[in-house]
């Protein structure tokens, strides 16, 4: 008999996820505000954007070390670590599901596990946001808190361009991640399961949850018809 | 003794010989009687009145690489400066750029009826009167355009800032003008984040003067009524393409046919450098997202919906 409840997301990964996903929106908002500034209706001053920015994103750095740090030492780090031996396979099963089997209400291929907690999909793409993106994004932000550092000409062009597009490119990468992931997150045994169990830590076992909620639903059915 | 002479002439022209290109040989050759003495680069008296030191020395070589360098000294200045020893008289000579430069048509682009209106508009001449002069900013033994000719704008920004800093980093050329010292220009601008490199992308003028000018602008602004928002310049439709880059995207315009490529090449201005091809993809992406998302959400639904019943 497999656990109903799973607790996979300790306090510290919680905070740093809630205070990550909040200072994103910060970032996204502020650096909107900075690339398409004008000058009769700001929504918020440009100088105000940018302080929101600067402060957003020195804080984001100091969670990011947070969690860099503690997903070492907590090991929660194997959970971004795919099998090399069956990895194209495994990428390919999920990706089937999420673009068929899901329609056709099939169970999720990689059941979540205390072995287990990303699929493979999550897996590649979490190691590149977290270990790859990430890491560039601040960098360049970092650089572009520092200007006068940064190399004046590279390839026949301003230094500073370069890096300021590159930031904006991450950035616009990143936030579109987002939005893909917020709507992923939906596909949890309810709509609004994987958003609880990042609230509460406990992630509850979906079959149970499936089975329970389709009575529920079907017990409900049959009362409104017994109404009509 | 006539060996020390013909000698000590002939070090005096050799060493005044302007290492710029060659000119028209009757320009050079007249001004080469004043230049056998404006050259040496001490020479200079001292104001009996003020007790200054003013300078008499011109580089030829600056000279003959300036916007005036096909003119003869006495194109501009009196005949009589030919003879030697001057006559006193002279050292009171009032010389006024539009006297050559007003209705010449070789200098209509220049607008120079213009740049006196919005001289005489400047906070320089409302302070200053007469006292101020073209001279003061513009020396025209080394003057040359720049902004008009130039596809290097942080030479441009460099040449121009220089005009201005010439007086205003000199405490002792700004107590002679106006009487006071005024504060440092890092304290007169601590309000602007990265100074240093503010100042070196932009002029002082493209913030301290008015851009509504058919040339480039001579009237420069109180400093209550400087550009001081950001956005001004840090947006799509910067005011520096009507001041900085006014010459230069005139130029892009034409042969690359929009006008961000001239910042893209040159600088960077946030808000105001949006590449059209970067943008218009990350339009295209975000809008393939969103309606990939919604039409992903909405099989699920109509799934679920299917096994229900």
């Amino acid at each position: 008999m497999k656990n109903e409840k799973l607790y996979l997301y300790p306090v510290w990964l919680r905070i740093w996820h809630w205070l990550n996903a909040l200072l994103f929106l910060s970032l996204i908002f502020t650096g909107l505000n900075l690339q398409y500034s004008k000058v009769n209706s700001p929504v918020i001053e440009f100088h105000t954007a940018i302080l929101i920015h600067n402060i957003s994103g020195i804080t984001l750095t100091l969670n990011y070390l947070f969690f860099f740090v503690l997903n070492i030492v907590s090991g929660n780090y194997k959970y971004y670590l795919p099998k090399l031996k069956s990895f194209g396979k495994d990428m390919l099963l999920q990706l089937k599901f999420y673009l068929s089997g899901i329609f056709k209400n099939q169970e999720h291929p990689f059941e979540t596990t205390s072995s287990r907690k990303f699929n493979p999909l999550q897996q590649i793409t979490y190691l590149n946001i977290m270990y790859a993106l990430f890491p560039l994004l601040l960098i360049s932000g970092w650089a572009l808190l520092f200007p006068e550092f940064i190399i004046n000409r590279l390839f026949q062009t301003s230094g500073l361009l370069l890096t300021a597009v590159f930031h904006t490119s991450i950035g616009f990468l990143l936030s579109i991640f987002m939005i893909g992931h917020i709507y992923l997150a939906t596909t949890g045994t309810t709509v609004l399961s994987n958003f609880k169990s990042m609230l509460t830590g406990w992630h509850v076992h979906e079959n149970h949850l499936v089975k329970s909620q389709l009575t529920e639903i079907k017990i409900q059915q049959v009362q409104n018809e017994n109404e009509n | 003794m006539k060996i020390l002479i013909a000698a000590f002439s002939l070090l005096i022209l050799t060493s005044v010989e302007p290492a710029a290109k060659p000119n028209s040989p009757s320009n050079r050759e007249e001004n080469q009687n004043c230049f056998r003495c404006h050259s040496m680069s001490t020479l200079s008296y001292r104001d009996t009145t003020t007790g200054i030191i003013k300078s008499l020395s011109v580089s030829p070589e600056e000279f003959y690489n300036s916007n005036h360098k096909d003119l003869e000294c006495i194109d501009c200045h009196s005949k009589d400066f030919q003879t030697f020893p001057h006559n006193a008289k002279l050292k009171n000579e009032n010389l006024y750029c539009l006297d050559c430069h007003k209705d010449e048509p070789k200098f209509k682009q220049f607008h120079f009826e213009s740049i006196e209106k919005e001289f005489k508009q400047s906070i320089h001449y409302q302070k200053l009167g007469n006292k101020f002069t073209c001279f003061d900013c513009h020396d025209p033994h080394s003057f040359e355009i720049h902004a008009r000719i130039s596809k290097d704008i942080k030479g441009t920004i460099l040449y121009d800032n220089s005009i201005c800093l010439n007086c205003h980093e000199n405490n002792f050329k700004i107590k002679y003008l106006s009487g006071k010292i005024l504060p440092s220009l890092y304290t007169a601008h601590s309000w602007l984040p990265h100074i240093n490199l503010h100042w070196q992308s932009v002029r002082c003028i493209d913030c301290h003067t008015s851009p509504n000018t058919p040339g480039v602008s001579h009237a420069i602004l109180p400093k209550g009524k400087a550009v001081k928002n950001c956005v001004e310049c840090h947006s799509k439709n910067s005011l520096l393409l009507q001041t900085l880059y006014k010459f230069e995207s005139k130029r892009s315009r034409n042969k690359e046919g929009f006008l961000n490529a001239v910042i893209l090449n040159n600088s960077y201005v946030i808000g105001a450098t949006r590449n059209y091809y970067l943008n218009l993809l990350s339009f295209i992406i975000f809008g393939l997202t969103l309606i990939a998302l919604s039409f992903h959400g909405f099989l699920r639904i109509k799934s679920k919906k299917r096994k229900l019943k």
